[in-house]
């Protein structure tokens, strides 16, 4: 498990976070909830929140902050503050169906390989391993570039990196679990195998799919960012915060800062509200580490 | 009586892991000799203790007749009917009849699961019962023999929430539910107070009577034979040296490790205690991967006979009526 979460960028931030707080983890865990609802909010809301259509030009271009466009305008004249809103529906959507799709690639190949082992075993754990010694981003990259802009295709190529962190949770807690006495126990009473996974095996390895889970939507969202700044992500004008960074930055030269700190501010905020949450969820269902301290 | 099961030259032998050299070489697998041909049977409607000390492969045996595990060697028995070949749904089918009590009640359990779906799954698998209603019916009903009552107040609890003794009712009452001719109760009593202990001996054998099950009581101790057992088996290293009835192993030991073995039963009144003869076997139990030549209880046994026990291997006497020893001083 501890392996697998190294690997997790997100887990990092975490467990800094609660180095610096100490004890106050239900604080961690509370503002990171809040800062994930607010922009939950954001992306469900945004045509109401946001002051103007972020793929239009209401202005002439690289405006700076006033009450009239909060956060400045960029350099087509359109509006930063609703970029940023609409940004966090594109962000949001795509991490979670690249984590849903992860996950429903990881979860069944663990339950199927730790449960029945051999051969089988070693070959999805052979292509597993494989996938995760790459650098998530670069791997990322590469699918993405075969795959082409758009949302699904984004989604699929984040997916392939996490999912074999599932995998291997998975996997490991079933190869245990299978030896544990209650499901020799349900051989006894003659379940079938596929009883035994569903009902006596993953009941007992969700609590942690919900910890990778929560760690994974953080990483999921800086991997989607970092290949929109790349230009492989979302094709423009569709706002997206990764595609906007690379976009502001051209422009920082020219004192046009707000085109840049906005979008990042974005991904940092959100990035850092899923690492607390996501800390503050191991910690409720891992009581080990809360004995450790 | 007619027998339920009969076991024969039944074997199971661990294959140890190779290490690197041994694998390349090609050195076939050191192996630990768990059970190592025993032969027996189970009379319908008895209960048959099987003694003997940690590692005497007692549990191991439990788990082959269930074929929970593939025996190397041997068959298997049930009513006359081969079930030691038996294939994935034909031995699905088949665990019906079959049972198992588990030594410990905390680890038996899906902790994820109400302890009433527990106790119903199995009629679930194996289709008994028309509607969710009678199942439910058979379920409550179950729960209230085995003193879990309210029965529907139980049904929605998790396991967590029980005590030792309540689990071990759980586990009772998901092994009697499918109504088994047959139940293997390996050391179930072992990991309870002494207090729960005795409840659940008279729980056990009242529903012997009312189901008519025949038992296989796995123990250490054999205090609890007493109790609950017609027969007697006393296994050493994954071999049988006494089989007798309760009478004759408790009265008359015959095998010097029998002896041991009673001599260790602690008497209540402090004068028999005392003046006991107390016959403790040296040292410890060998290593299964390289036993004893011979008689395996040679080099523990105070009897041991020069030049025969470390060399010979005693065989199967009947020294009288339904009495059975495997020991050279009976030769």
């Amino acid at each position: 498990m501890n392996e697998v979460k190294n690997k997790f960028i997100s887990h990092h931030i975490g467990s800094l976070l609660k180095e610096i707080f100490g004890s106050g983890t239900g604080i961690i865990t509370f503002i990171g909830a809040a800062i994930l609802i607010f922009f939950v909010i954001l992306a469900i809301f945004a045509p109401q929140i946001a002051p103007y259509d972020p793929t239009v030009r209401v202005s002439r271009s690289l405006k700076p902050p006033s009450d009239e466009f909060i956060f400045g305008t960029d350099n087509l004249g359109r509006d930063v503050l609703s970029r940023v809103i609409y940004g966090a529906r594109i962000a949001l959507t795509i991490a979670f169906i690249a984590v849903l799709i992860a996950a429903a690639i990881g979860i069944p190949l663990g339950l199927i390989s730790g449960y029945i082992g051999g051969i089988l075993d070693r070959i999805i754990t052979l292509i597993m391993d494989a996938i995760y010694s790459f650098p998530g981003l670069i791997l990322a990259i590469a699918i993405a570039a075969v795959l082409g802009p758009g949302i699904l295709n984004i989604a699929i190529s984040i997916a392939v990196v996490y999912a074999p962190t599932y995998y291997r949770v998975i996997r490991n807690q079933v190869a245990s679990i299978k030896d544990e006495l209650y499901v020799e126990a349900a051989r006894a009473i003659g379940a079938r195998n596929i009883v035994i996974l569903l009902r006596y095996i993953l009941p007992n390895v969700l609590p942690s799919v919900v910890v990778v889970l929560s760690m994974n939507l953080a990483d999921a969202i800086m991997t989607e960012a970092g290949l929109s700044f790349l230009g492989l992500g979302i094709a423009p004008p569709t706002p997206d915060w990764g595609f906007d960074l690379s976009n502001g930055q051209r422009f920082v030269l020219s004192k046009a800062w707000w085109g840049l700190l906005y979008p990042g501010l974005a991904i940092i905020t959100v990035v850092l509200g899923f690492s607390m949450f996501s800390e503050g969820v191991n910690e409720y269902l891992n009581p080990t580490i809360k004995e450790k301290r | 009586m007619k027998e339920l099961i009969r076991v024969e030259n039944l074997k199971k032998h661990f294959p140890l892991k190779r290490s690197l050299i041994e694998a390349i070489t090609r050195i076939p697998p050191r192996l630990v000799k768990a059970v190592d041909g025993v032969s027996f049977t189970i009379k319908n409607g008895e209960t048959l203790g099987l003694v003997g000390e940690s590692g005497s492969g007692k549990t191991t045996t439990g788990r082959l007749i269930l074929r929970l595990i593939e025996p190397t060697n041997g068959r298997i028995l049930f009513e006359d009917k081969e079930i030691t070949s038996l294939k994935n749904e034909a031995l699905r089918k088949m665990r019906k009849d079959m049972q198992i009590i588990f030594q410990d009640p905390m680890a038996a359990l899906n902790p994820y699961m109400k302890i009433g779906e527990a106790v119903r799954h199995p009629l679930k698998i194996h289709g008994i019962g028309s509607s969710k209603k009678e199942q439910l019916d058979t379920v409550y009903n179950m729960l209230e023999k085995v003193n879990l009552t309210p029965p529907r107040n139980f049904y929605n609890r998790y396991p967590k929430e029980l005590s030792g003794g309540q689990r071990q009712r759980v586990v009772i009452a998901r092994a009697l539910i499918t109504n088994p001719r047959f139940v293997v109760a390996d050391e179930a009593l072992a990991m309870l107070d002494v207090s729960v202990r005795s409840q659940l001996l008279q729980l056990l054998l009242d529903l012997k009577n009312e189901f008519n099950l025949t038992y296989l009581f796995i123990t250490h101790d054999l205090a609890t034979t007493k109790y609950i057992c017609d027969r007697i088996i006393v296994m050493y290293l994954g071999k049988i040296v006494e089989i007798g009835s309760f009478d004759d192993i408790y009265r008359s030991p015959a095998h010097p490790y029998t002896k041991a073995l009673i001599s260790a039963v602690p008497e209540p009144d402090p004068k028999i205690q005392k003046s006991k003869k107390k016959l403790i076997p040296q040292g410890e139990v060998p290593n299964p991967i390289n036993p004893p030549s011979g008689c395996r209880f040679h080099p523990r046994c105070p009897y041991s006979i020069k030049n025969l026990c470390s060399v010979e291997e005693p065989v199967m006497k009947e020294i009288s009526d339904n009495h059975f020893v495997a020991c050279h001083l009976f030769d």
